[in-house]
C-alpha cells in the first residue's frame, strides 16, 4: 500500500504547478489542502490518516498536543530551516524526521518595501478610487531625504537599508543587541528606541518572534511617533501590540501602516484594521513568490525522495534563540 | 480688487500651502477640472492672474485670445507644452513657472512596480472586501531585468534603485549613448532586446514626435508573457488601445500606468476595469515636497509680479503640444 501524503496550506492552489510531483508518483498518494483547519479536533480529523505531511512556513504549529494525536505521522516538511511553530522536541520523542528547505529573504525585503512605497502614494486608495471613476484623491509623502528607522539589523533590515540609501533616505536603527560596529559595517546610525520612535519618518519591524520580544512595541512607542510617520511590519504580528497601533492608527495620530503580518492569521473578519483606509494590508505574502515557492516544493519533494530511500536530507535545525 | 483663479486643485489643497493672504488680492480656488472652455472662460474671464497646476489645462493661443484680462499665467515646473507661451507672450500675458523635485517620479515608478509583482492594491482590497487570505503568488524582482526605455534624470534614479535590489539594468532610447549606460551601470541596448529582454519595462523618455506610439502593438507581441509595462511618462508614448489589447489576450502579465491619453481619464474608460493593472491617477509628481514648494513659488511669483517684477519666467522656445 502507498504511503499518504498530505500538502497542506496551498492556499492559491499553486503547490501541485511548482515542482515536479511525479517523482513521488508511484510511491505516495498526494492529498492536496486548500484552506487552514482552525479548529483543532477538526484539523486532527483531517491529518489522522497521513503518513507524510507537508506543510508551507508556520500556517499550520504542529504542537506536542497535535503531534500526539498523530500516530501515522512518520515525516514532517516545512519550508525554510526553522519553524518556531514546530515542537522540535515533542516530533523527535516520536521519532519523526523533520526537514526543510532553503528560503530567501530577499522576497521579504521587497515586500516592506512594497508597502512603504503604497504607503507614501496612496496606491492602494487611488488604485480603488480609479476603478470608481475617480481622480487625484490624495497627495502623497516623498522618500527622499526622510528618515527610515529600522528597528532590528538583521539580513533583511540590511538590504531594506541598503534599498533606502539608493533612494537617498537617511536611515537609523536599534536593536536590543545592536552595536556601532554592526551599524558602521551597514552604514546606518545607531539610536535609541525613543529616539527612533520619535524622529522616524518611516519605521520599519525586522526582529525575530522569541518568548522575549513577544510585544516589543508598545503603546508608549506608537505614542511617540510623528503625526506624520508610518509604520510597517513585514516580520512577525506578535511583535507588536496589535490593538495599541489600531488605537493610534483610529486616532489619526500617526500617518498610517503597512501590514503583511498580524497576531492570528488569517486576520479575522470583524478585525477593526480591515476598517481603516490609513492602512495598506496584505495577507502574510512576505515570502509568497514565484521564486520561492519553487525553491520551497521543488526541495519538498527532494526530501520526501530523499526520506524514503531512508537518507533523509536537510533535516531542521533548532531555531536560535 | 486684484482676481487670481487657481485651477484644477484637484485634493483641494491649494489654499492651505501658501500664504494666499499676505498677497492681498481675491483668490477664486476650482477642484473640479473644466472639460468645455465655455465653462472655463465663464468662470475666468474676470481673472488677471491664473495658476494652472502642471498641464492639466491646454492654453492655446485661441483661450489666451479670448482671457483679454489675463496678465499673469503661473504655473508649475519649467517645461509645459500645454501652454503656447509664444502667443501668450505676444499678447502681453507674462508666464512663470516654479522648480520641481524629479525624485517623486521615480518613487512612483518603483510604487507601480513593487504594487505590480506583489499584487499589493488586489491582496488588500480582497482581504477589506472578500474577507480573502493570499490570493496571488507574486514574483521577486531579485536578478530579473528591468527595462528603461529612456534614462534621463529619472531614467538614472530608477536605475540606481533597481541596481540595489541586484536587478540587472538595460535601456534604450533614440539618443541614448553607450557612455551615459556606462556610466549609470546600465547595459545598453536595442530597441528589440529592450522588449524581448525586459521583466519590467518602464518608460522615461519626453514625449515627442519621435517617442509618440514607440510601444504599440508590434513591441506588446515581442513582449514576454510575464513582462509587466510601467508608464509614468506621458501616455502617447504608449499606444493606449494596443495596451488594451495586450492585456486581454494576457500578451504581458499586466500594467502599472499613472498617464492616460485622456486625463482625467474618463468615467467609463476600459482601463478602469482591467484587472491585471494598477492605476493611479497621474500623481507622479503629486507629492507634499512637490506641492509645498510649487505654491511657496507660485505665491512668490504673484507677489514679485505685483510689485512689478516677472520672476521665473518660463522658456518660450518649448512648443505647446496639443495632445497633452
Amino acid at each position: 500500500m502507498k504511503l499518504r501524503l498530505a500538502i497542506l496550506d496551498d492556499f492559491q492552489g499553486v503547490a501541485l504547478n511548482m515542482a515536479d510531483w511525479l517523482a513521488l508518483k508511484d510511491r505516495v498518494e498526494i492529498t492536496v489542502f486548500h484552506d487552514a483547519e482552525l479548529n483543532f479536533e477538526k484539523l486532527v480529523e483531517r491529518l489522522q490518516p497521513f503518513d507524510l505531511i507537508a506543510t508551507v512556513r508556520e500556517r499550520t504549529p504542529f504542537t506536542r498536543q497535535l503531534i500526539a494525536r498523530l500516530p501515522r505521522l512518520q515525516l514532517l516538511v516545512t519550508t525554510g530551516m526553522f519553524n518556531r511553530s514546530f515542537d522540535l522536541v515533542a516530533l523527535g520523542e516520536r521519532n519523526i524526521t523533520t526537514c526543510g528547505t532553503t528560503s530567501s529573504w530577499v522576497s521579504t525585503s521587497e515586500m516592506t518595501w512594497a508597502l512603504i512605497l503604497a504607503l507614501a502614494r496612496n496606491v492602494h486608495l487611488e488604485n480603488l478610487a480609479m476603478r470608481s471613476g475617480k481622480w487625484q484623491t490624495t497627495v502623497g509623502a516623498g522618500l527622499e531625504g526622510k528618515r527610515l528607522g529600522l528597528i532590528g539589523l538583521g539580513k533583511i533590515a540590511t538590504h531594506v537599508a541598503r534599498i533606502a540609501k539608493a533612494f537617498d533616505m537617511e536611515v537609523v536603527a536599534w536593536s536590543r543587541n545592536l552595536n556601532e560596529a554592526r551599524c558602521k559595517e551597514v552604514g546606518v546610525r545607531l539610536v535609541d528606541k525613543a529616539e527612533l520612535f520619535s524622529s522616524s519618518d518611516f519605521i520599519s519591524l525586522h526582529y525575530v518572534l522569541t518568548e522575549s520580544t513577544r510585544h516589543l512595541i508598545t503603546a508608549r512607542d506608537f505614542e511617540m511617533m510623528k503625526p506624520s510617520a508610518y509604520f510597517v511590519n513585514t516580520s512577525r504580528g506578535q511583535l507588536i501590540d496589535e490593538m495599541a497601533l489600531v488605537d493610534v492608527l483610529q486616532r489619526r495620530s500617526i500617518a498610517g501602516a503597512g501590514l503583511d503580518v498580524y497576531e492570528t492569521e488569517p486576520l479575522s473578519p470583524d478585525h477593526p484594521l480591515l476598517l481603516l483606509n490609513n492602512v495598506v494590508l496584505t495577507p502574510h505574502l512576505g515570502y509568497v513568490t514565484h521564486d520561492q515557492y519553487a525553491t520551497y516544493y521543488t526541495q519538498t519533494v527532494e526530501n520526501i525522495v530523499a526520506f524514503l530511500d531512508c537518507n533523509p536530507i536537510r533535516q531542521l535545525r533548532t531555531p536560535p534563540t | 480688487m486684484t482676481k487670481c483663479a487657481i485651477l484644477d486643485d484637484y485634493q483641494g489643497i491649494a489654499r492651505s500651502l501658501a500664504d494666499w493672504e499676505k498677497l492681498n488680492i481675491e483668490t477664486l480656488f476650482f477642484s473640479d477640472h473644466f472639460f468645455d472652455e465655455a465653462s472655463l472662460i465663464d468662470a475666468i474671464k474676470d481673472c488677471e492672474i491664473v495658476v494652472a497646476m502642471r498641464e492639466r489645462t491646454l492654453f492655446d493661443r485661441a483661450l489666451l485670445e479670448k482671457l483679454t484680462n489675463l496678465k499673469l499665467l503661473v504655473t508649475t515646473a519649467r517645461r509645459n507644452p500645454s501652454i503656447d507661451i509664444l502667443a501668450a507672450e505676444s499678447l502681453g500675458i507674462a508666464v512663470c513657472g516654479s522648480d520641481a523635485k524629479t525624485y517623486p517620479t521615480a518613487e512612483l515608478t518603483w510604487a507601480l512596480i513593487l504594487a505590480l509583482v506583489r499584487h499589493v492594491a488586489f491582496e488588500d482590497a480582497q482581504m477589506r472586501l472578500k474577507k480573502n487570505w493570499q490570493m496571488k503568488v507574486g514574483v521577486d524582482i531579485y536578478g530579473k531585468t528591468l527595462g528603461l526605455l529612456g534614462l534621463g534624470t529619472i531614467g538614472v534614479r530608477v536605475a540606481r534603485v533597481a541596481l540595489a535590489f541586484d536587478m540587472k539594468v538595460i535601456a534604450w532610447s533614440n539618443n541614448l549613448t553607450r557612455e551615459r549606460c556606462e556610466e549609470n551601470h546600465v547595459e545598453y541596448v536595442s530597441k528589440d532586446e529592450l522588449i524581448a529582454r525586459s521583466d519590467i519595462l518602464s518608460i522615461h523618455t519626453q514625449l515627442s514626435k519621435r517617442t509618440e506610439g514607440l510601444i504599440g502593438h508590434n513591441e506588446f507581441a515581442k513582449m514576454k508573457p510575464t513582462a509587466y509595462l510601467i508608464n509614468t511618462s506621458r501616455a502617447f508614448i504608449v499606444n493606449e488601445e494596443a495596451l488594451l489589447d495586450a492585456l486581454d489576450r494576457k500578451l504581458i502579465a499586466g500594467a502599472g500606468i499613472d498617464v492616460y491619453e485622456a486625463e482625467p481619464l474618463p468615467f467609463d474608460h476600459p482601463l478602469r476595469s482591467r484587472s491585471n493593472t494598477v492605476l493611479t491617477p497621474h500623481i507622479g509628481y503629486v507629492s507634499e515636497d512637490n506641492y509645498r514648494m510649487w505654491f511657496t513659488q507660485i505665491v512668490e511669483n504673484i507677489d514679485s509680479w505685483l510689485a512689478g517684477k516677472v520672476i521665473r519666467r518660463m522658456d518660450a522656445t518649448i512648443n505647446i503640444d496639443r495632445s497633452l
